[in-house]
């Protein structure tokens, strides 16, 4: 039991720093291509340090502080269902349903918090980050589906396992296409453009964070963090092969083998929302919803449709 | 203190209604703070995601230029009045100039008319960069605003060797200019700004004014028409969007500008889209008339007027008379009305902003019934600026 613990702690504040420095990562690359110089790869940790320290703290009522707690608790709770290699401690209960779950409803509790705050800039916010939600479940649905129908499992460990001996997702058509589906719908996840409709900096004023400062913010940006984390530690598992690494004799080795190479497949996740999210204006939350039902729809759909076949 | 249900009890005793007015809609104070504004606000009345009412709410920045004006000497009023236009400080200072030299009689000096053109034109080059990256920032693709601020500092530079300011340059004052061009390799350089800006243009088109989203997002929007526009006094590349070919550079000529060769791009559609694509290709003109000014070469000569009034600047008077001089900014007819009684100072001046139509009057009956992302679009594409209304 005591080692359980022990392992949770270090896999969150392995997720945490991770998620930090892909944070940073984002930023540096987005200063790159605006052929800036950018911040370090360290700026998100002080930015943090700096929100947390901050005296003066407002806050709206219990809601308002509670629906932080639980965006924060749920992206925990969501990270530990994904197999990390082999270190994950609930893996074995890892559904995939449960865990696509899970990664929504940080952006619930965003929105407890947004609307108990009472400031209309949030309400807008918090209109269209639930309206992205609804819109991005179709697509998600239905690379679940395919993923499900393929693999003839739910869990996402099997999944992983599975791709040890077939290859990886993306090798086969149906689950390909179900990749750029659930890619589509990460764009939004991160909220990078063009589907950053619910932050909006230039249109709503930041939306749902508008009214958030100090430690409140703090914790914003821990959650933030390791959503990045889980959410391109998810993609990597279920599309990228995930890394079950047992060359080695000693478990230690085997475990940081599989950190590192599951680094590698996070990172180049996150390069591929970069890229698009430099590229594209922002559309605005109809034709976003029109958009999600329409193209990645489709795809994944036939995804599903040549799995089950 | 009185307790809450005492004020209400009280209220209510004395009739007054303390619950919200109205409760189908609610109040948006699109305010100075808000990213997509500065310092200018909107009220909007707001139904769900749609405008019902729009209020255009300016007079931050009055500072009063006008009356300031009229206290001060001739000459000092150039430092005083570039402050009224933020992206392109020039045309005020040209304007003013070219009013007070109507009421002399001077006729510039070759140079300084070529030097003028070209300050003119690369301001309305930086300006319209400095458009592109709130147009870029409004619409969420950061990378082209931050590209279009770069090139901008390449013109920010140039300007900082000519005139010793970045923005801010006091340059052109009645008569002439402030100084001469530093050399020739300033001419080089600015050839080589202008090469290097008409290179870069298609990366701008790639990235914003001809992708695919920022088509959709700007098709249909704050659509006006020519009648609307003329009725309400739109000038600029708000009107060429109507399908109107207004500009000042070709209707009343000034400067080098006849002996120029240009096309004034005019697009039929009224809409944001159609707007966009008119400062884009204006763009494309400023920069083939920078090379023909360049390839025209500086004439030689002085670059301001000698004249021996000119020795005691604050004693310096203009004989009494008015007139009003305009020139084509960014954002449209900027205009200036002097007035002197024969002293050392101005009786009364006045600036015509151009963003004194399209940021009050036209910016409340387009916004009615857009959907609140497009607010900023429609604000941004109409090209306001704050500091022109207010003064």
């Amino acid at each position: 039991m005591f080692e359980v613990a022990l392992k949770a702690l270090f896999l969150l504040l392995y997720a945490t720093f991770v998620g930090f420095i892909f944070m940073g990562i984002i930023r540096k690359v987005s200063a790159r291509i605006h052929r800036r110089v950018g911040p370090p790869l360290y700026q998100p940790i002080l930015d943090t340090i700096k929100l947390l320290s901050k005296k003066s703290n407002i806050t709206h009522g219990l809601i308002y502080d509670f629906g932080i707690i639980y965006a924060l608790g749920a992206t925990i709770l969501a990270l530990f269902f994904i197999p990390i290699g082999s270190v994950s401690i609930l893996r074995a209960y890892g559904d995939l349903i449960l865990i696509t779950f899970l990664l929504e409803i940080p952006m619930l509790g965003i929105m407890f918090a947004a609307m108990s705050s009472g400031n209309p800039w949030a309400g807008l916010g918090a209109q269209r980050a639930l309206l992205t939600l609804l819109a991005i479940q179709v697509p998600l649905g239905f690379a679940i589906v395919a993923l499900a129908e393929f693999y003839g499992t739910f869990s996402t460990y099997q999944i992983v396992m599975a791709q040890q001996v077939s290859g990886w997702s993306i090798t086969h058509v149906s689950l390909l296409l179900a990749a750029i589906a659930y890619d589509i719908v990460l764009q939004a996840m991160f909220g990078k453009e063009p589907f950053d409709i619910m932050i909006a900096p230039g249109e709503i004023s930041l939306g749902p964070m508008v009214e958030f400062g100090g430690k409140h913010m703090g914790i914003l940006q821990i959650q933030h963090a390791i959503a990045l984390f889980a959410e391109t530690l998810f993609f990597s598992n279920i599309f990228l092969g995930g890394a079950v690494v047992t060359i080695f004799a000693s478990p230690v080795l085997n475990t940081i083998a599989s950190l590192g190479i599951l680094l590698i497949k996070q990172i180049a996740v996150l390069m591929v929302a970069i890229f698009i999210g430099n590229i594209f204006p922002r559309f605005t939350i109809d034709q976003a919803a029109k958009f999600y039902w329409k193209w990645p729809t489709i795809i994944a759909a036939l995804g599903a449709v040549l799995a089950s076949l | 203190m009185v307790s809450q249900s005492e004020l209400v009890k009280e209220a209510r005793e004395n009739g007054m209604e303390l619950l919200p007015i109205d409760k189908d809609t609610y109040e948006l104070f699109f305010g100075p703070q808000h990213m997509a504004t500065e310092n200018y606000s909107i009220i909007l009345k707001m139904d769900g995601n749609r405008v019902v009412k729009a209020i255009a709410n300016p007079g931050f920045l009055h500072r009063g230029f006008e009356k300031l004006a009229e206290y001060r000497p001739w000459y000092t009023n150039i430092a005083l009045l570039l402050r009224v236009c933020v992206p392109e400080p020039d045309v005020p200072e040209v304007i003013y100039s070219m009013a007070v030299e109507e009421i002399l009689g001077w006729e510039v000096p070759d140079r300084a008319q070529w030097i003028r053109t070209t300050v003119l034109e690369m301001a309305r080059v930086s300006a319209y960069l400095f458009w592109t990256m709130g147009m870029a920032f409004k619409l969420g693709v950061y990378t082209a605003g931050q590209w279009a601020a770069a090139y901008r500092e390449r013109f920010m530079a140039l300007f900082e060797q000519l005139t010793g300011a970045r923005v801010y340059h006091i340059y052109t004052i009645p008569g002439g200019v402030r100084r001469d061009i530093p050399s020739d390799a300033w001419l080089r350089r600015l050839r080589d700004t202008v090469e290097y800006i008409k290179s870069k243009l298609p990366d701008f088109d790639e990235i914003l004014f001809e992708n695919y989203i920022t088509h959709r997002r700007l098709e249909g929007i704050g659509v006006m028409d020519k009648k609307f526009a003329l009725d309400e006094g739109v000038t600029g590349p708000n009107l060429r969007a109507t399908g109107v070919p207004y500009d000042v550079r070709r209707v009343d000529p000034y400067l080098l500008y006849p002996e120029l060769d240009f096309e004034v791009p005019v697009l039929r559609d009224g809409d944001a889209l159609a707007r966009v694509m008119v400062r884009r290709f204006e763009i494309e003109q400023d920069l083939y008339i920078l090379e023909q000014l360049l390839d025209m070469g500086p004439p030689s000569g002085p670059y301001k007027i000698e004249d021996p009034r000119l020795k005691n600047l604050p004693r310096f008077k203009v004989p009494a008379g008015d007139a009003f001089a305009h020139v084509e900014s960014t954002k449209g007819d900027f205009g200036a009305y002097v007035v002197s009684d024969g002293k050392n100072k101005p009786y009364r001046l006045q600036l015509r902003g151009p963003s004194i139509s399209h940021g009050i009057r036209v910016i409340e009956q387009l916004l009615v019934g857009a959907r609140i992302a497009d607010v900023p679009v429609i604000l941004v594409s109409l090209d306001n600026c704050p500091p022109d209304i207010d003064r």
